[in-house]
């Protein structure tokens, strides 16, 4: 008999915090010890995080694979499984079922300038792989950051962003919609920032994330920035439920997000029917 | 008048209307001579397509809610004219959007009645004279007597003119009974409460969670965010057990007291043939015989459950006040 | 293989006899529905209309078991607290009697989603190879059939494991497997005149009318896509419940949830339906289906564009398309609002036709 797919592995937080007033972040270690040195993943693949009782959702693990000391997840408060997670301390149990869908195409980006362009919780799976690249940063070209929120509060990963800015091999641009008296960086809505900056096409790949407005926008300033439809990466959300492509619910057309995505370049986009 | 002229009259008063509206919603023919289906007309060539014959069961009410904020047309029989009341009566409608083609009634059948005489699955055309059903199938015609496969609401209907209207199509004809003796009632009360529960206990374990029941109700508002999908708080599992599907008849049915007009929607939308209906004729008689007060026939009308008086005539508190 | 043969009279006997070794689900009327039950001794298997749900239930139950939970508390340590998971049970030996040919052809259809199409399903895989089916071949077909549009037949023998043919005094029964030989061993081999009736039945099955040409209708359901005007008119008169997907031989989409009491709990697989409008509907409350258009539209979608691009038939262009769908009509004759499927695919291949 086949192994159960809707079996998840037990995992305990071993470490969480406060990001922004509704997002969390939460460090996940596999209670196997075997099984936590054995895990593999790329970067852009996402986990099904179960709490026993209440249900199960699909993140993204925000941590690189070259750092695996534990698995990392930026998670927002909005429904069920989420507020009854951001409850949990560290010592809790929780269940995992991953990797799951697909990922970023690192090796197709190396030798190339690389564009995340973030909003908000958007910058958790651009995280992923700009670590990853930063930990393989001699395979990358110039490396870009432009990111934003609502206000200074609303940002994720706030020490972080002080860290990468004080680097000497990538550029970080911030900006906020609203910013408070303490805010030194740009305002304005991030898709407007990186008109702004006229960041050239050539031998570059974007790629983005962030509410579906803000991608939109973005999408939107990078086509008239020059960029193809093939040099543009997103990732979708779906509500999602076996992840593995068997409930039938997260489907576009006749592509499963959880299986032949979350990530999808524009002109994959472009070909599904249009239903977002 | 004969049936020509009244679907004449009724495809010149919805062309007349259509100009002020964003559609009309009426009956088309379904997939067979005795299916109906609900259909949206925007011009002339949809209007062509209107019918009304006792092949049209559904209640189109059960549309209007979800289509507030629209002005629309709508064509009712006179028990569907009582949903469209009771959602007046709870202003869940707005009557300056809502243009009515009431069509008095009388009788649509039941295809459970039909199907123990005949194949309905092989009939070929359907007429409707005088007190007469005609059935063409393969093997010849079928003659049946109306009363015979007429829907059991319509054998007691008292209302078969609409209650609203702003176009009455066709003459106004003679209710069937005065009362509501709820004779069906009294039957199944003749059972004892184990029979009683045995019998729930069969029926309901044919059901199948679909929510034809729920969905198919006009005064059943809340629909996708009713409390039996609810997770927060949850009332119930997602167990397909007796249980679950008991309790979500019971909520139901005492969501609907002093609401449901007894379209029957319910338990003719039920793929599985469950007699739900019963439980709101309980629940109406009930609230008859403790308000005297019958949901749906009064526009201005407070539904007793959403009001209350200090003194009720019939509800014995004991004279105890506070 | 030769035929046996089944009298009438020996129907209850010979069920009661599978039902020793095996979980028998037999259909039997209930007012105007005709229901499986599991068998009890005076059953009246009713094999005279095709029931009023598919067998589905069998291979893919609507409430299923995936794992078990429980919290303990640590008693060292009062604060932390652990959970300990179990595998479901497994399900038993199952013979389904008095299905009909469509819902046997929806077998192949639910295994391209749990077997083929990617991660293996271990429970639908057990329940699969522990089901056996003994169908009931349709003497005439009704007016909601359309099978022989969707590739098969009144007679068709794809996903039984016996086939039984009503004849005089009783059914003649012909094994398509070798488990659906060990069923029927016991019984006796039928007669010159059964035999003869038979091949009569075989050579000359119901032939309702011609069937449409659908190979167009992928390409089709994508030209319309766009058209919400055509999908809103087509959806305006359904109720969004699930009767049609829960009725279907080949829908499969489910739900996952947990359900606790006290510190144990479960969580569960349940039949869901792409018809409901919380569907797809996100946390953030973005719901890429908001309307009862976007639903039918994907439904549609899935069955006749979707399934047949996932799995082409072999035969290249000119092929009969593999449609998730075997055209037994069950959600056009229990849809409360008649909404007509054949009517929606026609309507795309004519729109199609003019330019």
């Amino acid at each position: 008999m086949s192994l159960n797919p809707y079996m998840p592995s037990l995992a305990t937080i071993i470490e969480t915090f406060d990001e922004t007033p509704d997002i969390k972040t939460f460090r996940v270690v596999l209670n196997d010890e075997a099984a936590m040195r054995a895990f593999r993943f790329e970067p852009g693949q996402v986990a099904q995080l179960s709490v026993f009782g209440t249900g199960e959702s699909t993140f993204v693990i925000c941590s690189p694979p070259t750092r695996m000391d534990y698995l990392q997840f930026s998670v927002m408060r909005v429904g069920e499984l989420t507020h009854r997670l951001h409850t949990l301390r560290e010592g809790d149990p929780i269940g995992l079922r991953g990797p799951l869908g697909n990922h970023f195409d690192h090796q197709g980006m190396k030798g190339k300038d690389i564009i995340f362009v973030g909003g908000g919780l958007g910058l958790a799976p651009l995280r992923t792989l700009l670590l990853y690249m930063l930990d393989n940063r001699a395979d990358y070209g110039a490396i870009t950051l432009i990111y934003g929120g609502r206000t200074p509060e609303h940002l994720c990963f706030k020490g972080e962003l002080a860290e990468w800015a004080a680097r000497g091999d990538m550029r970080v641009e911030l900006t906020v919609d609203n910013p408070d008296k303490l805010w030194s960086h740009r305002t304005g809505v991030v898709p407007a920032v990186l008109t702004d900056l006229g960041v050239s096409p050539q031998n570059a790949v974007a790629v983005t994330c962030g509410p579906p407005i803000m991608i939109r926008f973005t999408i939107q300033a990078l086509a008239k920035l020059g960029f193809t439809d093939e040099q543009i990466v997103t990732t979708l959300e779906r509500r999602m439920k076996c992840g593995v492509g068997l409930c039938g619910r997260c489907n576009i057309g006749g592509k499963f997000v959880c299986v032949d995505g979350p990530v999808f370049t524009q002109a994959q986009l472009k070909e599904l029917p249009q239903e977002f | 008048m004969a049936e020509n002229d009244r679907m004449a009259e009724l495809r010149a008063a919805v062309l007349q209307e259509l100009p002020r509206l964003d559609f009309v919603l009426g009956y088309a023919r379904g997939f067979d001579p005795l299916h109906a289906t609900p259909i949206t007309v925007r011009n002339e060539k949809d209007a062509g397509r209107l019918i009304f014959d006792p092949t049209c069961v559904q209640n189109l009410a059960t549309s209007l809610y979800a289509l507030r904020g629209k002005r629309i047309g709508l064509v009712v029989k006179g028990c569907d004219s009582r949903s469209v009341v009771e959602l007046m009566q709870e202003k869940l409608v707005d009557r300056e959007n809502l243009v009515i083609f009431g069509l008095p009634c009388d009788g649509v059948l039941d295809l459970a009645k039909v199907r123990t005489v005949v194949d309905i699955a092989r009939v070929r055309g359907a007429e409707f004279t005088g007190g007469e059903v005609r059935l063409l199938l393969p093997e010849g015609e079928k003659v049946l007597p109306r009363r015979d496969v007429l829907a059991d609401k319509c054998l007691r209907c008292r209302y078969p003119n609409p209650l609203v209207a702003d176009h009455m199509i066709g003459e106004k004809i003679e209710p069937q009974g005065a009362e509501d003796t709820y004779a069906d009632l009294d039957g199944f009360e003749k059972l004892g409460m184990q029979e009683r529960f045995d019998f729930w206990k069969r029926q309901m374990s044919r059901c199948i969670r679909c929510y034809a029941c729920r969905n198919a109700c006009p005064l059943c508002v809340c629909k996708h965010v009713c409390l039996a999908d609810s997770r927060d708080p949850h009332w119930l599992t997602s167990e397909a057990t007796l249980q679950e599907k008991w309790l979500f008849q019971v909520m139901h049915a005492l969501h609907l007291a002093g609401r449901c007009t007894e379209c029957g929607e319910c338990q003719r939308s039920c793929p599985m043939g469950i007699p739900i209906l019963l439980l709101k004729r309980k629940m109406n008689r009930e609230l008859k015989e403790v308000f005297n007060y019958e949901a749906g026939v009064d526009p201005e009308a407070v539904p007793p459950l959403h009001t209350f008086q200090m003194e009720e005539d019939k509800i014995k508190d004991r004279g105890q006040l506070w | 293989m030769v035929a046996r043969f089944l009298a009438t009279e020996n129907l209850s006997a010979q069920a009661a006899a599978w039902a020793r070794d095996y979980r028998l689900l037999a259909p039997v009327r209930e007012g105007q529905a005709v229901v499986y039950r599991p068998w009890a001794n005076n059953m009246h298997p009713f094999l005279g209309r095709p029931p009023t749900a598919s067998p589905k239930e069998a291979l893919l139950p609507q409430t299923e078991n995936l794992l078990s939970f429980t919290y303990r508390k640590d008693h060292e340590d009062l604060t932390r607290t652990e959970v300990f998971l179990a595998e479901p049970v497994p399900s038993e030996p199952t013979v389904v009697l008095g299905l009909r040919p469509c819902d046997a052809r929806g077998r192949k259809l639910l295994d391209r989603v749990f077997l083929e199409r990617g991660v293996v399903d271990p429970l639908y895989e057990k329940r699969r190879k522990n089901t056996l089916f003994i169908t009931v071949a349709c003497e005439r077909m009704e007016n909601t059939c359309f099978c022989h549009w969707t590739g098969g037949g009144p007679t068709s023998e794809e996903g039984s494991d016996v086939l039984l043919f009503a004849v005089a005094g009783g059914y003649a029964a012909k094994a398509l497997t070798g488990a659906g030989e060990k069923l029927i061993a016991a019984l006796p081999e039928a007669g010159p005149a059964a035999q003869e009736e038979l091949a009569a039945k075989l050579a000359t099955p119901a032939e309702p009318g011609p069937a449409p040409d659908l190979r167009q209708a992928p390409q089709r359901f994508l030209e319309a896509f766009d058209d919400m005007d055509f999908w809103m008119d087509e959806s305006a008169r359904c109720l969004s419940c699930g009767v049609c997907t829960y009725l279907c031989p080949t829908c499969s989409c489910f739900n996952i949830t947990d359900e606790n009491s006290g510190m144990k709990g479960k969580r569960l697989r349940t039949w869901d339906t792409c018809m409901s409008a919380q569907y797809t509907l996100e946390g953030s409350g973005h719901n890429p289906r908001v309307s009862r258009a976007h639903r039918l539209r994907n439904r549609v979608g899935h069955k006749f564009c979707y399934h047949p691009r996932e799995f082409p038939a072999p035969g290249g262009e000119g092929a009969q398309p593999e449609f998730s769908c075997t055209g037994c009509g069950r959600c056009i004759k229990s849809c409360p609002v008649s909404v007509d499927i054949r009517r929606i695919v026609l309507d795309l291949l004519e729109k199609g036709e003019r330019p």
